[in-house]
């Protein structure tokens, strides 16, 4: 991707407000009745900008025109009032040329030297040549709308489409092969051509959108720069914040839902995780606090990583916080203490706060997470600082699924957690604590009735004979469904807020057929905190 | 190399895009952002100096002859290189703002090379 390429949204997005503003300051002043010099400073202004835009965009002919118009206005704001709207109306003529000139195929059409030529002609000069004629009527002819605005939710629904169309495509392929190797291999010889045709459009179509939809981050991480100023100089700290990698570009959804965690993580690194400049001093550390946070798109992830060279988080702390909470953590490692500052009964704990370092809404910050199907890690080193890591799919809106069906209802499982499905008899299934636990691969595998955990109806039906193994870090579950449906591509939609965070479940899916199916959380079920057998 | 720190003051968020994108490729730099001279000297003053300071010559609220002239009373001048970036027909407000101190120029459109070219003049001196 050239630079002109990447930055030619950015013009645009830039040079037509201006364009239209400086329309409007120039329609007010061809209805003037009196001398506007202010109007005229504003137009002038515009009209400096503009040029400098089409000039770096590398868009000679707009540059050419804006500095004419420039000119003009240079010479009519000295005008008498009453020779103003015939000094204006050219100019207003030359602003929908401008319109035009942003769009570059367009503008190698235009005669752009005919209008710029025509604003130099003097107002006594009020004959109009027949070759400014045509021009005008040129600058007149319906415009071409070379960038559209629409809401959000359109590019949301025409991307459900393309997975619906993907979806249907494979349906139709995968039955077209099948009639044709029983017969009839002659004609639907041509069918499967245009069908393998039709599949490479439906996927372009999905990327055409998906790419529609990406935005950078840069919005996102110039407000949070305001908010560590403001933090920092609140809480007397003294912190420089780096940023790295804000022109990443992500889904949009993706750039929606960053915003929060990431302002909790700030926040709290600010508020617990840097010290003063006089604690600093005292530790021997300069009185400046860093706070650095990194993006980069790496292998079909966001990582995100807020470090800070503040007090570290206490592991001592937190485990006895923990143990006073009734948690023992005796043969943790220092990774599953650290972890505990997501979790929610501790890291609410306003103790915790003071004593670990860290704030309170880490939990929070997980979850969010977890419901893009991401991770977030943290490590620490008592004195020298702290480093929080998310992990987020690129595509947070779409996911590779296993359809299942149990109990009557389907369920989406994320494929990238599924291990191995293997059928199971239902007389190996051992209850023990609030689930069950049955052997794989020579070992106990914990499992789940989906249908017990889900919808709490009753566990052991007979038709329960499949087990999904589904693993997070280095556990692993088995859910025991009724049957496969098979994978799809779905387009996930977050849980209307109003009915909670039900663990263990990340959104909703829309299916091919127009009917929806829960979408699984494999992390929110596998890691032992979740109580996942929640019927007890 | 350290970090380069970059104030740049140009009332076009599009040249904001510009800078970004040329000097991101060019440097291993903190960029800071000004959408005129009153901006910039408020940026300046919570940011503290930074290493180079591109300008823009015509901006509303206060344009960059302006801000020269309050560089030059803060004494900045002496300690951080300003760079005037302007356009065809500034010629004369380019001239003043060399005399006020300022150490080289651009003319826009410019080229990523005559970016750099610039920058590695005016950083040498």
């Amino acid at each position: 991707m050239s630079l002109d390429d990447e930055l030619y949204g950015d013009f645009v997005q830039d040079t037509a407000p201006l364009v239209a503003q400086l329309g409007e300051r120039l329609a007010a002043l061809e209805r003037a009745a009196e001398a506007m010099a202010d109007e005229w400073k504003a137009v002038l202004g515009f009209l400096h900008t503009i040029k400098g835009n089409f000039g770096m965009m590398g868009l000679a002919g707009g540059q050419t025109l804006a500095h004419a118009m420039e000119q003009r206005a240079k010479a009519a704001q000295d005008e008498p009032v009453r020779n103003q709207p015939v000094m204006v109306a050219p100019l207003l003529t030359a602003v929908g040329a401008l319109e035009q000139a942003m769009n570059p195929a367009a503008a190698e059409e235009l005669p752009l030297d005919l209008v710029a030529g025509e604003l130099g002609r003097s107002v006594d000069a009020t004959a109009v040549d027949p070759v400014a004629a045509q021009t005008l009527a040129a600058m007149h002819a319906p415009q071409r709308i070379s960038h559209l605005q629409m809401p959000a939710a359109t590019l949301d629904r025409l991307l459900e489409l393309a997975g619906e169309l993907a979806s249907y495509h494979g349906q139709a392929s995968a039955a077209v092969q099948a009639a044709a190797q029983i017969g009839a291999a002659g004609p639907l010889a041509g069918g499967l051509d245009a069908l393998e045709a039709l599949g490479k459009r439906v996927a372009s179509v999905r990327q055409r959108v998906l790419d529609a939809r990406l935005v950078p981050l840069s919005p996102v991480v110039g407000r949070l720069d305001r908010l560590v100023r403001d933090l920092a100089r609140g809480m007397a700290k003294d912190v420089t914040f780096v940023v790295e990698g804000s022109d990443t570009v992500v889904d949009k959804s993706l750039a929606d839902a960053i915003s929060e965690p990431l302002l909790h993580m700030i926040r709290n690194a600010i508020d617990h995780g840097v010290e003063t400049p006089d604690e600093r001093r005292a530790a021997g550390k300069v009185p400046q606090a860093r706070l650095e946070l990194r993006i980069a798109a790496r292998g079909g992830e966001l990582v995100v990583t807020l470090s800070d060279d503040g007090r570290g988080i206490s592991t001592e702390r937190l485990a006895a916080v923990a143990a006073e909470r009734g948690v023992s953590t005796k043969g943790w490692s220092e990774r599953q203490i650290l972890d505990l500052v997501f979790a929610s009964e501790l890291s609410t704990a306003e103790r915790v706060t003071e004593l670990s370092g860290r704030g309170v809404g880490m939990h929070q910050v997980r979850r969010a997470v977890e419901r893009l199907g991401g991770a977030v890690d943290v490590t620490s080193e008592s004195g020298r600082g702290t480093r929080f890591r998310l992990r987020l799919p690129l595509a947070a809106a779409i996911r590779r699924t296993l359809l299942v069906d149990c109990a009557g209802e389907r369920y989406a499982i994320p494929v990238d957690s599924v291990v191995e499905v293997f059928r199971v008899d239902p007389d190996e299934v051992y209850p023990l604590d609030q689930g069950f636990v049955t052997a794989w691969r020579s070992r106990v595998l914990p499992a789940h009735y989906l249908a017990q955990v889900m919808a709490g109806t009753d566990a052991a039906t007979a038709d329960d004979l499949l087990c999904v193994v589904v693993h997070d870090d280095d556990r692993s579950l088995g859910l025991m469904v009724s049957r496969l449906i098979g994978q799809q591509e779905v387009v996930v939609k977050e849980l209307d807020p109003a009915l909670g965070r039900p663990r263990g479940i990340s959104g909703v899916a829309l299916i091919h057929d127009g009917t929806a199916a829960m979408v699984l959380d494999p992390r929110g079920l596998v890691q032992p905190s979740s109580n996942a057998g929640g019927a007890a | 190399m350290s970090i380069l720190r970059i104030l740049v003051v140009d009332d076009s968020s599009f040249l904001h895009s510009i800078f970004r994108v040329s000097l991101r490729r060019l440097y291993d730099c903190e960029i800071s952002y000004a959408k005129n001279g009153l901006e910039a000297l408020s940026s300046i003053e919570e940011k503290g100096e930074p290493d180079l300071i591109l300008l823009d010559v015509n901006m509303p609220v206060m344009d960059g002859l302006e801000l020269l002239g309050e560089l030059r009373g803060l004494g900045v001048i002496e300690r951080v290189p300003v760079i005037i970036i302007s356009t065809e027909g500034e010629e004369a407000d380019v001239l003043r703002g060399l005399e006020a101190g300022a150490r080289g120029y651009l003319r826009k459109p410019f080229t990523q090379a005559e970016l750099h070219d610039i920058i590695s003049r005016v950083m040498e001196k």
